[in-house]
C-alpha cells in the first residue's frame, strides 16, 4: 500500500512537470500545426542557461529570467526564420517536423560542445524530505509541485484574461477564416511559441533540481508529452494535466513492475494504438476523414 | 590503407540505407522515422541465426529478409490506415516499440551487451573477413540495388507507386489499390535496409541496439532528404556528405572530440537550410507535399 502511495505521489508530481512541456508542446502543435521536437532542444537550453548562470552568481531568481530570456530569444529566432517562412509558403506538417528534427539536432549538439555529454547537476542546497510512515516527499518534490501549479495557475490565468484560448482555438480550426476576422495570427503563433517554451524552460529546471541535466534530456519528455497531445486533441489545459499524471502514473508502474526501458515502448504502443483505432485522440469530437 | 577501405564500407551501408529510405520518402511520398527498424531486423536477425543456430551467411540473410517483409507487412497495414504526419507518428512510435524490444528480450537480444562474435560471410569459400574485402563485397551489393532501380524505375509498378505517392484518388479512379503499391513499395525498402543491416553485423561482428535508435532513423532521413529524394544519385550524394564530412572537418585539423558534434551542427543544419530554400534536394526530384 504505502509502495503505491509512493508511486502515486511521484507520478502527480513528474506529472505536473510533463503537463508543462505537453501544454506548450499541443498549444503549439494545434495553432501552428507545427510538429515542434526541437521543444526538446528548448527544454535542456533552458536547463543549461539556468545552470551556468547559478554556478556563476549563485543567484536563483537571475539564473531563471537568464533561461527565460534565452529560450523567448531562441523560439523567436527559430519561428522567423524557420517555422514562419514555411507556413508562409503553406508547407505541410511533415516539412516543419524535418525542419524541427533539423533545429533540434543543431541545439543539442551545440549544448554538447559548450557543456559536455554527460550529467550535469545543481549543486543543491534544498535537500531533506518530509516522511510519513513509509512515504517520502521531498523538498525538491514540494518545490516542484508549488512552482509547476503556480506556473499552470499563471498560464490559466493569462487565457483567462486576454481570451486567447478562443483565439488559440479559432488559428487551430481555421488560420485564413482567422485572418479575415482580423486576429493577428503571425503575433499569435509567436506567442504561443513563447509561453510554450517558457513553460517547458521552467519544467527543465524543475527536473534539474532533482536529476541533473544532459543535452539529450529533452528528447525523452518531448515525445512523452507529444503522445498526450495526440491523445487529448483538444486545447483544453486541465485535461492535458489530467492526461500528463495519468501516463506518468502509468510508466511510473510499469518501471516499478516490470522494467524502465519498457515504460516508452508501452507509451508509445498506446500511441500507435490511438493513431490506428482513434486519430481524433481518445477525448475528442470526431475529425473529418480527410483530417486523418 | 584499412582506414580507407572501413570509411567506404560505412559508406555502402549509408548509400543502401538512404536507396532503401528513398523507396518510401521519395518514390511513395511515406516519411518513415523508422527506417533503423528494418536496418535493426536485418542486423539482428543475422546475428541471432549466425551466433546461436550456427547458420551461413546466406541462410541468415535470407531469414533477415523474411522477417523485415514480415514487419514491412505491419508497416503497410498502418499506410493503409493513417496517411502524412499520422502515419510519420506511427512510424515513430514503431521505432521506439523496437528499441524497446531489443533492449529488454534479453534471452534473445543480450539487451544492452549486444551480440559478439558474429562470423564473417563466405562467398564460394572466400572468407569475407577483411575492410577490403568488405568493401568489394558491400560495393557489389550496391551496384546490385543501383542496377535493380536503374530497371525499376522504368517498370509500370513504380509508375503507379509514384502515381499512388502524387495523387491516391487519381490511382483509384484506374481501378488500382493504392495500399498494394504502398506495400510494395515499403517492403522493396525494407529488404534493402535489412540487407544493410545484415552487412553491418557481418563488418564489425558486433552489435547493441544503440545503433537502431531513432536518432539513427532520423539521420537516415536526412541524408535522403538532403542529397534529394526521388532519384538514385539524391540519396548517394546525401551518404557521401554524411560519410565524408567528419573527415573534411579532420583535414580542417578539427580535434576529435568537437568533430562528431560539429558533423551533426552541419548536418542538422545543412536540413533546415535544404527544408528551407530547396526542398527538392541537392539532387532530388520529388518535393515533399
Amino acid at each position: 500500500m504505502g509502495t503505491a502511495i509512493q508511486i502515486l505521489i511521484n507520478s502527480i508530481v513528474s506529472g505536473l512537470l510533463l503537463s508543462l512541456v505537453a501544454i506548450g508542446f499541443t498549444y503549439i502543435f494545434r495553432v501552428t500545426r507545427v510538429f515542434h521536437l526541437a521543444h526538446g532542444g528548448i527544454y535542456v537550453t533552458g536547463a543549461f542557461a539556468c545552470l551556468y548562470i547559478l554556478t556563476k552568481t549563485n543567484n536563483w531568481l537571475v539564473a531563471i529570467a537568464f533561461a527565460i530570456l534565452v529560450v523567448a530569444s531562441l523560439i523567436y529566432l527559430i519561428e522567423k526564420v524557420v517555422y514562419l517562412p514555411l507556413n508562409k509558403q503553406q508547407s505541410n506538417q511533415s516539412i516543419s517536423l524535418i525542419a524541427s528534427m533539423g533545429l533540434y539536432v543543431i541545439i543539442i549538439n551545440i549544448l554538447a560542445l559548450l557543456f559536455g555529454n554527460e550529467n550535469k547537476t545543481i549543486d543543491n542546497s534544498i535537500s531533506g524530505s518530509f516522511e510519513f510512515g513509509n512515504i517520502i516527499f521531498t523538498k525538491v518534490q514540494m518545490l516542484q509541485t508549488v512552482i509547476g501549479t503556480f506556473t499552470i495557475f499563471l498560464f490559466l490565468i493569462y487565457l483567462k484574461l486576454t481570451k486567447s484560448n478562443l483565439t488559440l482555438q479559432s488559428i487551430s480550426d481555421n488560420e485564413i477564416i482567422s485572418k479575415v476576422f482580423g486576429i493577428n495570427t503571425e503575433k499569435e503563433r509567436t506567442k504561443i511559441f513563447i509561453i510554450g517554451s517558457i513553460l517547458a524552460c521552467v519544467a527543465a529546471i524543475l527536473k534539474t533540481m532533482e536529476v541533473g541535466i544532459d543535452p539529450q534530456a529533452g528528447m525523452s519528455i518531448t515525445l512523452t508529452a507529444a503522445v498526450v497531445t495526440i491523445l487529448v486533441s483538444r486545447l483544453n489545459v486541465l485535461l492535458i494535466i489530467a492526461f500528463s499524471i495519468t501516463l506518468t502514473l502509468l510508466q511510473n508502474s510499469i518501471e516499478w513492475f516490470l522494467n524502465a526501458q519498457w515504460k516508452e515502448g508501452i507509451t508509445f504502443f498506446i500511441l500507435l494504438l490511438v493513431i490506428l483505432f482513434r486519430t481524433e485522440g481518445i477525448i475528442s469530437y470526431n475529425l473529418r476523414k480527410d483530417r486523418v | 590503407m584499412n582506414y580507407i577501405f572501413h570509411i567506404l564500407v560505412m559508406l555502402e551501408i549509408y548509400i543502401l540505407l538512404a536507396l532503401s529510405a528513398n523507396q518510401k520518402v521519395g518514390l511513395s511520398g511515406l516519411i518513415s522515422l523508422a527506417q533503423a527498424v528494418f536496418y535493426g531486423i536485418g542486423a539482428y536477425i543475422t546475428a541471432i541465426t549466425i551466433t546461436k543456430f550456427g547458420f551461413s551467411y546466406w541462410l541468415a540473410l535470407s531469414i533477415a529478409i523474411l522477417s523485415c517483409v514480415i514487419v514491412a507487412l505491419i508497416f503497410s497495414y498502418i499506410a493503409g490506415k493513417v496517411r502524412e504526419l499520422y502515419f510519420t507518428l506511427a512510424t515513430l512510435a514503431l521505432q521506439i516499440i523496437f528499441f524497446a524490444v531489443v533492449y529488454n528480450w534479453i534471452p534473445v537480444t543480450n539487451g544492452s551487451y549486444g551480440i559478439s562474435g558474429i562470423t564473417n560471410p563466405k562467398i564460394f569459400g572466400l572468407n569475407i573477413n577483411s575492410p577490403i574485402s568488405f568493401a568489394l563485397f558491400g560495393g557489389i551489393w550496391v551496384l546490385i540495388v543501383i542496377l535493380f532501380y536503374k530497371w525499376f524505375l522504368k517498370t509500370p509498378i513504380n509508375r503507379l507507386i509514384q502515381a499512388t505517392r502524387d495523387d491516391q484518388i487519381a490511382v483509384l479512379s484506374l481501378g488500382k489499390n493504392p495500399n498494394y503499391y504502398k506495400r510494395i513499395s515499403i517492403i522493396l525498402s525494407a529488404i534493402i535496409a535489412g540487407i544493410a543491416g545484415s552487412i553491418y553485423a557481418t563488418y564489425t561482428s558486433y552489435i547493441d541496439p544503440s545503433s537502431f535508435t531513432l536518432d539513427e532513423s532520423i539521420l537516415i532521413l536526412s541524408i535522403v532528404l538532403i542529397g534529394g529524394a526521388g532519384r538514385i544519385i539524391g540519396p548517394i550524394t546525401g551518404a557521401i556528405i554524411y560519410i565524408l564530412l567528419p573527415e573534411l572537418l579532420k583535414f580542417m585539423q578539427m580535434p576529435d572530440s568537437i568533430a562528431a558534434n560539429m558533423r551533426m551542427i552541419l548536418f542538422g543544419l545543412l536540413l533546415v537550410l535544404i527544408v528551407r530554400f530547396k526542398p527538392k534536394g541537392i539532387f532530388g526530384k520529388y518535393v515533399i507535399q
